[in-house]
């Protein structure tokens, strides 16, 4: 059995969490919006078509933000098609996933939706077929009092009071030759600057999204980041990123690595932001803002096939993905000075977590990571030093066995660790140290863990994996012990006397 | 008193301290060479004209590197006029600062006087109105054994053994529009590029610097950085920055600055933006490139600009011996200059080269007199005291203290400090500057890991902010000893003067980290 050690001290802050960090993303693909969130069929919908099962589940993984209608679909999307009487809203050949698209579901109604789930709307516009007229449009349309022909509009449609969306994605991927209307750096920064200029024209308190690279695989990346962002800079609030993981090597313990991939990323952008605020001599801040992000290659089909409401993308998630989940969030508390938004890519049935059948719900092992994470991790990060055994991966060298992150929230005075053991094989009998002098106590402790990495739940076996609470360990003169069983995320909070 | 609050932990390592960090300029200027430290006739002076008690300052100083023999004078000097008998070498006007050079100091004279000063020569070719084959030509005359025409040559002009110059400058500061044969960043990059190549092939064993900005405030910051490493990334090792903090707004080098005294403890502050910002370019280029290689910095030029700055002096062109001049520091000039210094060590991960400039009269951290003696600036003492005992692993140490208010930069931290271990004899040096000019200040240090520290040593310079050190008057500005604190448990309080340059020493009972962190 091997040993580690977690040091911990409430003095060595990294930066205010944002709680915008635990945010997710709603597209019309596959069953996402259909049968997902919308589902006036079946017997679990309120008034609304919205499904209270999928809702309840919602509400208790805590999202913040949702970012809707896409993605790729965006590129090609009529946000007039959405709203308005919904017998009168056109039936269209959706190009991004060759799906029908009903457009029952519209901006209004996810504006509902999003009350429903207590969570900010992030609209974004087409950057795609979209022009910066329509861009500012929507924005009328949503935010601006009544009186004029666009908000007008939206009281006729049943909302008298503005929307308020405060977040705006500019565009979505626009990087990737497989967007519908793809561009080059320069002609997307030109065309983001003017569709940004007005929509703040509209509503200067809005914040824009700036579309960055789709992943750090693209050839353009970082260079596509550095030319939108050096034309686009004062507008812009946020920088976008998108990355998709995989185990496609069947490589566990790389794929377990993946934190190392994650913290690059973000480390690339963070510069590529200073080195541009510095070119612009701007006092203006550009943060990031993870808006797809999760884990997703094991193949099921992402085209529709002319039908509506296909099965897109529903991923089975097992073991060692939830282990990726937990540390891609670890990652975000790491990089909270410069990572302010974050959305997980989707929030139930396309590449979800959340499953559902007409009449029921499975919940794969991540949904249970981010549940504990999105709950618990408050205040502030800490600059937690782990002194670990190292493991020895393909693809990143040589990475500690634990992936650690920490907050603590100096209002309440509670604590929370957050520790992924990606050993495959061995027990890590884990000391972790307060080093502030304060009195601490452990509350509550709970662990998701198992034998066999590709383990999932089923519709059969539900329950195989979930977050179980464990046993608190003392604390002795500033020291716990635990140990981390292979395989395991483990979360521990604390309150300081 | 005010109060602040420092935490130390072993294991929250920077990296190693590189030693070239303490290193120094000599650019032919003014009185840096000429009647600076080659003056023949002097009484100290030995048989090649170098003055020794300007040596034995440079060794009391524990300097490593020292950079030669420009600055804006390379980017017209050829080096071959430097070399073979000194009654044969041409007399020529100087373009960038307007003097004759008469070349009775080269590259000989000045690999003779590194070897007896015990630094190492950073070396700096012409690429203003240089070849790359001159600079290629300059390799072999220094690195190459025998055999072959250049470095026969060099043996031909008493110098067997080759110089073995194993750091070299690719230009100087070529983004300057006062700089000899400036270029856009696109040119500069490619004739950086096509010189390091044929140097590399002359010596593989050399490390190249590549001109980085020489400021700040320079229109083509930091674009000239970054395309300049998208040309050269593969060929370099360094990117040179510079950079002079000049706290009146009426003096100033290259562009006008707004800062005032009430803005000096934000200088440090600048500085780690400066390095965090190209630090961010070059990794922006690595991922461009997609390369595993880390490009470092290079500071090879920095210092504070003192009013006495020759610079700011007028003096009739073309001379050939300037006899009077010298740059005097004062305390205050001391507290931006140690907090410059501990900013490096801060960034001792990325930051592995760095030269204040110059090495004497002209800002130089002493100065001397023709024909007689030789005084040490406020500013010796803590690159002194940082080149002593500022070597071993950086630390991050965690400091919550007081701001100051400044006129033009906000409120910045009162406070700069560097913590260094070093793993041989397990002490651990700690180096704080107090900017608040009102107020003494209670800090509690607190060794965490370092249960067992004690303290051995507290220095301190303070007192009147203009003070300055003269022939008259050569230890006005000082370290001198405070007394030791108990510490208790890994903790103790210690008050850092008002104003203050502090050098704090502990004894610990670990000579040896290691870390696997993440």
């Amino acid at each position: 059995m091997s040993k580690a050690q977690v040091f911990v001290d409430t003095n060595r802050t990294i930066a205010p969490i944002s709680p915008l960090l635990f945010g997710g993303f709603v597209e019309h693909m596959g069953r996402c919006v259909y049968e997902g969130i919308y589902d006036p069929k079946s017997p679990n919908a309120d008034a609304q078509g919205l499904r209270k099962d999928v809702l309840e589940a919602l509400r208790d993984q805590s999202y913040t933000v949702i970012r809707y209608p896409g993605g790729n679909m965006l590129s090609g999307y009529n946000w007039l098609d959405g709203v308005g009487p919904k017998e009168q809203r056109p039936r269209r050949r959706e190009l991004a996933w060759q799906s029908f698209e009903s457009n029952q579901f519209g901006t209004n109604e996810f504006m509902e939706f999003c009350a429903a789930v207590n969570a900010a709307p992030m609209l974004a516009v087409n950057m795609g077929t979209g022009g910066i007229q329509s861009a500012s449009d929507i924005v009328e349309y949503c935010n601006a009092p009544a009186g004029t022909y666009w908000s007008d509009l939206r009281v006729n449609h049943g909302f008298r009071t503005p929307h308020n969306v405060r977040y705006w994605c500019v565009g979505n991927e626009m990087d990737g030759p497989w967007q519908i209307g793809h561009l080059d750096a320069t002609a997307y920064g030109n065309k983001a600057l003017e569709a940004a200029k007005m929509m703040k024209l509209q509503d200067s308190t809005i914040k824009t999204i700036l579309v960055g690279s789709s992943s750090d695989r693209m050839p353009t990346y970082p260079e596509w980041d550095r030319t939108a962002l050096e034309i686009a800079w004062d507008h812009m609030d946020y920088l976008s990123m998108h990355y998709y993981a995989g185990n496609q090597e069947n490589d566990t313990a790389s794929f377990l690595a993946s934190a190392v991939l994650f913290e690059r990323f973000v480390d690339t952008l963070e510069g590529t932001l200073r080195y541009v605020k510095a070119r612009q001599r701007s006092k203006h801040n550009v943060y990031l803002s993870w808006d797809e992000w999760q884990v997703w290659y094991k193949g099921d089909p992402t085209q529709g096939n002319w039908t509506e409401a296909p099965h897109l993308a529903e991923e089975i998630y097992n073991l060692e993905d939830a282990l990726v989940v937990a540390q891609w969030l670890n990652v975000f508390l790491r990089k909270s000075h410069v990572l302010k938004i974050a959305c997980v890519a989707q929030i139930v049935n396309t590449i979800s977590w959340l499953q559902t059948r007409s009449t029921g719900l499975l919940k794969q092992p991540s949904y249970y990571a981010f549940k504990l994470v999105s709950n618990l991790a408050r205040g502030e990060a800490l600059d937690v030093l782990v002194k670990a055994p190292l493991l020895e991966t393909k693809q990143y060298d040589a990475v500690p066995a634990l992936d650690v992150s920490a907050s603590y929230d100096v209002e309440t005075q509670q604590g929370a660790i957050f520790l992924v053991n990606r050993s495959q094989t061995e027990s890590v009998t884990t000391d972790i140290l307060w080093q502030d002098g304060k009195t601490v106590q452990v509350d509550k402790a709970w662990q998701l863990a198992g034998s066999n990495p590709k383990e999932a739940n089923s519709w059969e076996s539900p329950n195989r994996l979930v977050a179980n609470a464990i046993s608190t360990p003392a604390v002795d003169n500033g020291r716990a012990t635990l140990v981390l069983p292979p395989l395991s995320f483990t979360v521990l909070t604390t309150h300081t006397a | 008193m005010k109060k602040a609050k420092y935490i130390l932990d072993k294991d929250y390592v920077i990296g190693e301290v590189d030693k070239r960090l303490f290193g120094s300029f000599v650019e032919h200027l003014r009185r840096v060479v000429y009647n600076g430290l080659y003056e023949p006739g002097h009484p100290l002076s030995d048989e090649q004209g170098f003055r020794k008690d300007v040596i034995e300052t440079v060794q009391q100083a524990n300097m490593s590197v020292v950079r030669y023999p420009g600055g804006n004078y390379v980017s017209g000097y050829r080096w071959t006029d430097g070399i073979g008998p000194v009654s044969k070498r041409k007399r020529r006007l100087d373009l960038a600062w307007s003097t004759i050079e008469t070349n009775e100091i080269g590259i000989d004279e000045f690999a003779d006087w590194v070897k007896k000063a015990n630094v190492e020569l950073m070396a700096s070719v012409n690429l203003g109105t240089g070849t790359p084959q001159e600079a290629g030509e300059m390799v072999e005359y220094c690195n190459h054994p025998s055999g072959t025409y250049w470095s026969d040559l060099r043996r031909g002009n008493g110098h067997s053994d080759p110089f073995n110059i194993k750091l070299w400058c690719l230009g100087n500061e070529m983004d300057g529009e006062w700089q000899i044969g400036r270029m856009s960043p696109e040119d500069y990059a490619k004739k950086a590029l096509e010189t390091a190549k044929i140097m590399k092939w002359t010596d593989p064993s050399i490390e190249l610097v590549a001109c980085g900005s020489c400021c700040t405030e320079i229109p083509t910051y930091p674009d000239w950085d970054r395309i300049v490493l998208e040309h050269t990334y593969e060929k370099i090792e360094y990117l040179s920055l510079h950079r002079y903090y000049s706290y009146d707004p009426t003096h100033h080098l290259f562009y006008p600055t707004i800062e005032d005294q009430s803005d000096i403890a934000y200088f440090p502050v600048d500085m780690q933006e400066f390095l965090h910002t190209v630090i961010s370019a070059a990794d922006f280029v690595k991922t461009k490139k997609r390369s595993n290689k880390t490009i470092n910095i290079s500071f090879d030029e920095w210092n504070v600009v003192s009013n006495s700055n020759p610079a700011f002096t007028e003096i009739e062109p073309w001379q050939t011996s300037i006899d009077e001049g010298e740059e005097v520091f004062s305390l205050l000039d001391a507290l931006i200059f140690g907090g410059i210094l501990c900013t490096f060590i801060k960034n001792s991960d990325r930051v592995k080269i760095a030269c204040q400039s110059l090495l004497l009269n002209a800002g130089g951290m002493f100065y001397t007199k023709k024909g007689g003696g030789l005084v040490r600036n406020s500013i010796f003492y803590p690159f002194q005291q940082m080149a002593v005992y500022g070597r071993g692993i950086s630390l991050m140490d965690r400091v919550t203290c007081p701001k100051i208010k400044t006129n033009h930069r906000g409120e910045v931290p009162a406070m700069q400090t560097a913590s260094v271990l070093n793993e041989q004899d397990g002490t651990l040096n700690v180096f704080i500057v107090n900017f608040d000019d009102e107020n003494d200040t209670e800090l509690t240090m607190d060794f965490r890991s370092f249960a067992n520290a004690q303290m051995v040593e507290h220095m301190v310079m303070d007192g009147d902010l203009k003070s300055v050190n003269s022939f008259s008057e050569p230890d006005k500005v000082k370290p001198r000893t405070q007394k030791i604190r108990k510490v208790t448990t890994g903790i103790v309080d210690v008050v850092i003067p008002k104003s203050s340059w502090n050098m704090l020493r502990f004894s610990t009972d670990i000579t040896t980290t290691g870390m696997t962190g993440q």
